[in-house]
């Protein structure tokens, strides 16, 4: 990274006072946050946290987003209170979603809220005294991922700039999906929707992607596989299906495997935002295509990259990290 | 028809509120909108209302249809004073509930701009900014008259706020708004729809349908046509 990237970076980073949506972010602080991620996982920086609290307060299941919060906490030296579900919460006795989130403001230095209620963050990031991530709420956004999904891109690809992405799976309910499309499209990419026809992208989020990407949509994956430089699957979500029986019509309707795989491109990438149940067939693992376990480690420099410049924003006093010169 | 004879579709108001030019069709969304709650009913003019018993109501000639008179074209903001008749005096329903607004409807009407419009009046009323700026969400062309004593003391054209607070109900049932009870929040775009997903083919010859107003909610981030959306003007 030059010296100006890093300038545009640090400016960039500054005005981050809560990480909430990718409809918010500019492309300057986007490219900020991937260039400190990338300082991180290589070990030229190493943000210290000591003396800080980060509350996790997961609403909802979540296994690889809590603990790479929580494992990013502790690369920095920083600790967690977590909360996940509301069983053990006073949230049981009635009390209110805002008590609960000025109460953890007062116990720690950020919130990092996964709610199934869309808009939980933004309202959080509201009435919390220390900054709020996003950490997915309900079928809107989960920017978290959708930055980590970028970093892989950008790690696998060499660039972000006009790549073509196909996006397969659930494109209706998938949050990642929307986090994503909306984080790529200001660099140009040709974007395949590949969907069942009840599984679409919805209307709004095509309409704020027009103008700024290349769109089509299809039904069968064959049709794009050859010329994509990365295909992002997803998985058909069962908690977001009413209908049992609907979610059975459309749970295996689009599995990869290496057949599949046999005409593209051999720098195409499969990234997937896990977890998979049938979608990427085992056999996918061991191909030069395979970057989701990769895509899954890069989870952990993102959310140093998010904590660290969040709380070193909001907070005096806190320790900067050190690179490995030691310089401050 | 000459102007001189032309005979009032909608009685006129003594004083109250007149909006006019609104897009034919969309007159009763305005009245649902404008059914004011309870702790509004309360008249709100700067002059007391005048009584019934003064005031029978008449069907009168020699008031353009396209009340309220005095009405520029495309008449733009801010707020400009006229003093042109509205409406000829000893006009207010006998009706009229004490203290209570009284809500007239024109559908269909003749306009010169837009071939048909819509109009609706508020005895008894005056409309405020923020309730003119929710209005101009269903009818964003629509214009404003304040009316006292029959003439257009105050008159402007409605415009798009760029953020509505409080009026309006999320349509999306797992929006927090819905769930918490909070204020909601909606950023306003004025835009064309997005293109249809499948190419529909083939020319129409009617008009192009005018361009509908967007509101995007601040918290669960989904979009909606401003029509589509319940909006209270309180809650």
């Amino acid at each position: 990274m030059n010296q100006t990237s890093q300038k545009i970076s640090a400016s960039a980073l500054r005005s981050l006072d809560h990480l909430i949506s990718m409809h918010d972010l500019h492309t300057d602080t986007v490219r900020g946050i991937l260039d400190r991620a990338e300082e991180i996982d290589r070990g030229e920086l190493s943000p210290n946290l000591r003396g800080t609290v980060a509350a996790l307060l997961f609403f909802e299941p979540s296994t690889r987003t809590h603990f790479s919060f929580e494992t990013a906490m502790k690369r920095m030296g920083g600790e967690t209170i977590s909360m996940s579900g509301t069983g053990t919460s006073s949230v049981t006795k009635g009390e209110s979603f805002a008590d609960t989130i000025r109460t953890f403001g007062l116990y720690s230095d950020i919130i990092v809220i996964r709610s199934p209620v869309e808009g939980a963050a933004r309202f959080a990031s509201e009435i919390a005294r220390v900054p709020v991530v996003n950490a997915g709420d309900g079928a809107n956004q989960h920017p978290t991922q959708a930055l980590l999904d970028l970093y892989s891109i950008r790690a696998c690809q060499g660039r972000l700039d006009e790549l073509s992405v196909a996006v397969v799976g659930d494109l209706k309910f998938g949050r990642t999906v929307h986090s994503l499309v909306q984080a790529l499209s200001p660099f140009n990419p040709k974007l395949h929707l590949v969907s069942p026809p009840h599984l679409r992208l919805p209307d709004y989020l095509l309409d704020r992607l027009r103008g700024r990407a290349g769109v089509t949509e299809h039904t069968d994956l064959a049709e794009v596989i050859d010329e994509v430089d990365v295909l992002y699957v997803t998985r058909i979500q069962r908690e977001r299906f009413a209908d049992p029986e609907e979610y059975e019509q459309v749970k295996n309707c689009y599995i990869v495997d290496c057949e599949m795989l046999r005409g593209a491109k051999p720098t195409m990438r499969v990234l997937h935002p896990m977890p998979r149940v049938n979608e990427i067939a085992p056999e996918v693992d061991g191909s030069q295509h395979a970057y989701y376990f990769e895509q899954a480690k890069h989870g952990i420099a993102i959310r140093q990259a998010i904590l660290s410049e969040l709380i070193r924003g909001n907070a005096n006093g806190i320790e900067n990290e050190t690179n490995r010169e030691g310089a401050i | 028809m000459s102007t001189a004879t032309k005979e009032m579709k909608v009685d006129a108001i003594c004083e109250g509120s007149v909006i006019d030019h609104i897009p034919a069709g969309r007159g009763l969304d305005v009245m649902r909108l404008l059914q004011l709650p309870e702790e509004q009913r309360e008249a709100r003019t700067g002059r007391p209302a005048a009584s019934p018993a003064d005031a029978p109501p008449v069907r009168t000639p020699a008031v353009p249809a396209a009340a309220p008179a005095g009405q520029a074209p495309g008449a733009a903001s801010p707020v400009r004073s006229s003093t042109t008749p509205a409406d000829p005096p000893g006009a207010v329903p006998a009706e009229m509930p004490a203290g209570r607004p009284v809500l007239m409807i024109g559908v269909n009407l003749g306009s010169g701009k837009h071939g048909r419009k819509d109009l609706v009046k508020i005895e008894g009323y005056e409309l405020s900014e923020a309730e003119a700026a929710v209005v101009a969400l269903i009818a964003p062309e629509a214009t404003l008259s304040i009316i006292q004593e029959y003439r257009v003391a105050r008159k402007s054209r409605l415009s798009l706020p760029p953020e509505i607070r409080r009026y309006g109900v999320c349509r999306n049932p797992n929006c927090i708004t819905n769930i918490e009870g909070i204020e909601t929040r909606f950023t306003v775009q004025q835009r064309p729809d997005a293109p249809p997903r499948a190419t529909a083919g083939g020319l129409s010859a009617s008009p192009p349908p005018p361009v509908p107003v967007h509101l995007h909610c601040r918290y669960c981030e989904k979009e909606y046509r401003a029509e589509s959306i319940e909006i209270r003007l309180t809650r």
